[in-house]
């Protein structure tokens, strides 16, 4: 049984849509699987742009996690993303975390 | 700006609610009569309009308003989708609820005042039993206020719950700027077909309102594996000023997928950690854990006391509802308080366009116009009209006919007359916007009095002017009033009586004459003129002597004396003995009249005639001292010339009264210029200018001197002489009595622009308004109504008088006696007579042996003092000339000789058929007058005259 690894941070590109969901929801399906991470960082500092099968994969994600009692936690930098979220009441099931790129 | 703004767009939905409510009624009526077999257009009607007035009320942050409607909307939601039977106990509060609302919205700034919670539980109440509205049944929902009801009834209605949060802050703000709330829900796979990223969704939503939650149905969204197939759902808590089937258009968002919330529905404690589990009525969504969350989520969404869905979208049933369309649909539980909000389901409408909420007017395409906007236009039509009356008359005058000015100017006219018509068109309203309360008003009595009672209507489209409809609703309704609680019997009277336990009221409007006629039918028991008469005399409103003198229609006619009322005991009804008086002087004040016909055990008939409008009148042009005034021709009955030799014979002196002896009757005479106190004139033949008339009653006759000029310019000028001396006289009608009016000149007939008087001219009684003439000098239009009251000739008993004559005249052959009269003079224009067989001595005397002690008269006769008896002293009579130096004793019979009555002057002895009329026996003394010789003359009782000067008429006299 394979032990689980301390906590997993995915680096998000730029774009988050329908083809990047598929390819990111196929990584975190395999990471998962095979790190059994207690904790899960997605990274969306680069991240602009969000379509609604972004937000969906997101949703799933946290289900998974919660299935699992695993945290989650999503770092963001882009204010327009950051609004997103908030408006879609993202932030009142995730912690998220607000960076700033400028340091 | 933004005040008055607010001030109109107010006044606008005022003015809609009072639409909406005053069609709500008739349909609710229906629904009670016809129960579930009524037309489902008549409920979805309802319905639509209970909804408007909600939605604008919450718009405009009138809470009560908001809630009544809301709770009456509710209870027509489950009428519709046939969970609950329209009987009448269901249908009864939904009226006393449209009666709240009515007064809500007749006071709109004290809306919040108007007492509505007894109401508003009875509707819940109902609601919470399934139709059943004994309170004392069991309620599982029924909580001690409607605030927590709400959220048990909504978290079950669709067996999820809801639960948004905003900021208290945030949702303040959405009330003050009028915004409602609304649940929209969204499929991710609306985004995704549409190719529409969230941030253009926001941007969207932004547009038209705020964001201020979302909730995901996190279940619809699976898990990480799946979360790409799925089609999950997600709501968002949005705050805007549209409507909500707006709202659908702005969006793109199917109706069924908006949901009315109310403020009170989200929960604004900021301590009060969200609901993780979220789901709408999603139609097509499915909850692994729905029936787990069900229970715990009722107790949380109870303890906040917030969560309600309002049904939603009843104005355009949509084909794109999946409910609307899926056969499978389980069918709701009607003892589960679920469906008292669940989603209504849609009718499928093929025409998805907005229905008319009257059917058959799809075609009719009309605007709302502002009444103040209508009557400035009419304003501007009386005034296009003035100026073409002027126009014509200085066409008229130009000597250069053939500058075809003449056609131009005729054209003007013509279309003139059409825009005025026209305009005038736009005033008028279909008088069943009158009729159409009075089902209630019947439906409501009948419960009340324990009778049956049907009511039918006919010519509702009648259209009359706007200002008359507004003003026949309060007399209108007090006639109804009194069919359902006078006239019509108790059910169990009318079986004793052959008549069908249900009374019938007809109420009629049509045409006739050019005027408008309203009737009221009944087929109770009619009215009894003695009842009346007793009534009358016992509330002291006729003397005994007067009620013998009056026919039976004139009894009936007490009826619409103030302060009569036959009612027995005062109910909340009637009996208060106002109304009829009431509905008398309202209909006099619109220039009609009321006529009533009645038959003992089969009914009666109130007739109300009405002329079609107010605004522009055809008038007749009088003339009075050089001034000009306009009556209306709807009170002209006729015109009569009196010529200046006939005034003698034929204008007579009845007690102060002068009246015209037309064609038989009595027609008292009103002189229009001492009404006004403007001088009286006449043309001067000599000079044909007007000189002051020193006539100083009407039947005097010229001096000499001017009879003698009028002869001589008789024998040249006819004509001439006509119209400098004679009198015309307009015969009016004043209800169902006449009068006549002299004036001194009469010009044409006008189509004249009735303008209100101004505020320090509304206390003259005798103008009803005032218009400009085609020279441009302004004319007083005269109110006959106001003349007569000012002139204070009492109309009624002269023309009871009148009647009476003719019926005397009818009999006269059967009740006529002959008797030997002595005619003598006091005043000179004035006749008496005395029968001879009461006459014991009649002696001549001089003046100067008259005596006097204290102020009473006496004559030394055969040794003793006779007292003296002057009519002038105890009846209503001119007095005897002071330059008489000889009288005439009479002494009568009566007292033994005890007394003796003076004459100025014995005119004669006749002897002649006499019926005598007792109309002018009003003084005791007066035995009655009769027609002697062409002359109204007036008969003396001298045992009663005897009485009056306190002399036994067994010898002897009383003191005083």
């Amino acid at each position: 049984m394979t032990q689980p690894s301390q906590g997993l941070t995915i680096e998000v590109s730029e774009i988050l849509r329908q083809n990047q969901a598929k390819l990111l929801q196929e990584h975190l399906c395999h990471s998962l699987a095979t790190k059994m991470p207690s904790s899960i960082t997605l990274d969306l500092t680069r991240t602009t742009d969000v379509d609604m099968a972004g937000i969906q994969l997101l949703l799933g994600l946290f289900n998974t996690c919660q299935e699992r009692g695993l945290t989650v936690q999503i770092d963001i930098a882009s204010p327009k993303l950051r609004d997103l979220f908030k408006t879609l009441g993202l932030t009142k099931r995730v912690a998220i975390r607000e960076v700033s790129l400028h340091g | 700006m933004d005040s008055l703004m607010d001030e109109s767009l107010i006044q606008e939905f005022l003015t809609e609610s009072r639409e909406h409510l005053s069609s709500i009624e008739p349909d609710l009526l229906t629904l009670e009569k016809d129960g579930a077999n009524t037309d489902p257009e008549i409920i979805n009607r309802v319905f639509r309009a209970i909804h408007s007035i909600k939605g604008a009320a919450g718009f405009f942050g009138f809470e009560a308003l908001k809630k009544l409607s809301h709770v009456m909307e509710n209870l027509l939601m489950q009428i519709r989708e046939h969970r609950i039977s329209p009987n009448p106990a269901v249908i009864e509060p939904l009226l006393l609820g449209v009666d709240k609302l009515n007064l809500m919205v007749g006071d709109i700034q004290n809306s919040e005042t108007v007492p509505y919670m007894d109401v508003a539980e009875r509707l819940e109440t109902i609601l919470a039993n399934g139709g059943a509205s004994d309170t004392s049944a069991p309620s599982t929902s029924k909580t001690s206020n409607n605030a927590a009801q709400e959220p048990q009834t909504a978290s079950t209605m669709s067996g999820h719950s809801n639960e948004f949060y905003a900021e208290p802050d945030q949702l303040e703000g959405c009330k003050s700027r009028g915004q409602s709330l609304f649940a929209l829900e969204y499929h991710t796979s609306d985004l995704t077909q549409n190719q529409q990223s969230p941030f253009t969704l926001m941007e969207q939503l932004h547009s038209f309102g705020v964001v201020l939650d979302c909730m995901w149905e996190t279940e619809t969204f699976g898990n990480l594996e799946t979360c790409l197939e799925k089609d999950g759902t997600f709501q968002i808590l949005f705050a805007s000023v549209l409507e909500a089937d707006l709202l659908s258009q702005a969006l793109g968002l199917p109706e069924n997928r908006i949901k009315a919330l109310t403020f009170s529905m989200v929960g604004s404690n900021p301590q009060t950690p969200p609901l993780v589990t979220v789901s709408a009525a999603s139609t097509n969504g499915t909850m692994a854990n729905a029936a787990a969350s069900e229970g715990s989520l009722k107790t949380e969404t109870a303890a906040i006391g917030s969560v309600m869905m309002a049904p939603e979208l009843p104005e355009t049933p949509s084909q794109e509802s999946p409910r609307a369309s899926t056969p499978n649909q389980p069918p709701p539980m009607s003892t589960d308080n679920s469906s008292v909000h669940e989603e209504p389901k849609a009718k499928v409408d093929p025409q998805p366009q907005r229905k008319s909420p009257n059917p058959g007017s799809e075609s009719m395409e009309s605007v709302r116009v502002r009444v103040d906007l209508l009557n400035k236009l009419m304003d501007l039509a009386g005034e296009m009209v003035l100026s073409r009356n002027q126009l014509l008359r200085t066409v008229s005058k130009d000597e250069t006919q053939g500058s075809g000015l003449s056609n131009i100017v005729q054209n003007i006219d013509l279309i003139t007359s059409e825009l005025q018509e026209h305009i005038m068109q736009t005033r008028m309203q279909p008088i069943g916007s009158v009729f159409g309360k009075f089902p209630r008003v019947v439906r409501d009595m009948a419960r009340q009095l324990n009778k049956e009672i049907e009511l039918q209507m006919s010519g509702e489209d009648v259209e009359l002017d706007k200002s008359i409809i507004e003003s026949l609703s309060d007399p209108l309704t007090h006639l109804i009033r009194n069919c359902c609680d006078h006239a019509l019997e108790p059910p169990e009277e009318r079986k004793k009586a052959g008549k069908p336990t249900t009374g019938t009221i007809i109420l009629r409007a049509f045409h006739q004459d050019g005027q408008i006629n309203i009737s009221i039918t009944d087929d109770g028991r009619g009215i009894d003129h003695h009842k009346i008469g007793q009534k009358a005399l016992k509330n002291n409103l006729v003397t005994e002597a007067e009620l013998n003198r009056m026919s039976p229609q004139e009894m009936v006619n007490l009826i619409f004396l103030p302060g009569f009322s036959t009612a027995e005991t005062i109910s909340e009804v009637s009996g208060r003995g106002v109304g009829m008086d009431v509905v008398k002087t309202n209909i006099t004040k619109l220039g009609g009249h009321i006529h009533t016909d009645t038959e003992i055990g089969k009914g009666t008939t109130f007739t109300l005639r009405l002329p079609l409008t107010l605004a522009i009148i055809p008038s007749l042009i009088v003339g009075v001292s050089n001034q000009r005034f306009a009556m209306p021709q709807i009170n002209l009955v006729e015109l009569v010339c009196i010529r200046a030799t006939e005034i003698a014979s034929r204008i007579e002196r009845v007690g102060s009264a002068s009246v015209l002896r037309l064609r038989g009757k009595l027609l008292p005479l009103i002189r229009l210029a001492d009404i006004l106190g403007l001088e009286r004139t006449y043309t001067d033949p000599a000079s044909g200018q007007p000189k002051p008339d020193r006539r100083r009653e009407i039947g005097d006759k010229r001096k000499a001197t001017e009879h003698h000029l009028l002869e001589m310019l008789e024998k040249r000028d006819t004509n001439r002489r006509r119209q400098n001396s004679d009198y015309n006289i307009l015969v009016l009608k004043v209800g169902v009595n006449q009068f006549g009016l002299i004036v001194d000149e009469l010009f044409d007939t006008e189509e004249i622009v009735v303008k209100p008087l101004s505020g320090y001219l509304k206390q003259c009684k005798c103008f009803s308004g005032a218009t400009i003439m085609g020279d441009g000098r302004v004319a007083m239009i005269l109110d006959p109504g106001g003349i007569l009251a000012y002139s204070g000739v009492s109309l009624e008993e002269i023309d009871a008088e009148k009647r009476r004559l003719e019926e005397a005249q009818n009999n006269k052959a059967a009740n006529t006696t002959k008797r030997t009269l002595l005619l003598f003079h006091n005043a000179l224009d004035e006749i008496f007579a005395v029968p001879l067989s009461s006459i014991l001595r009649l002696e001549k005397f001089n003046m100067d042996r008259i005596e006097r002690i204290g102020h009473k008269e006496f004559l030394t006769y055969y040794g003793k003092g006779l007292p003296l008896i002057r009519l002038e002293h105890y009846l209503s009579v001119n007095p005897m000339p002071h330059t008489q130096e000889d009288a005439y004793l009479i002494i009568p019979k009566d007292g033994n000789g005890a007394a003796g009555i003076i004459a100025s002057r014995i005119i004669d002895t006749v002897e002649t058929d006499v019926v005598l009329d007792s109309s002018l026996a009003t003084d005791r003394g007066i035995e009655g007058s009769a027609i002697v010789n062409d002359h109204l003359t007036l008969f003396i009782e001298p045992n009663g005259l005897l009485e009056r000067a306190g002399i036994s008429t067994h010898g002897g006299t009383h003191g005083h």
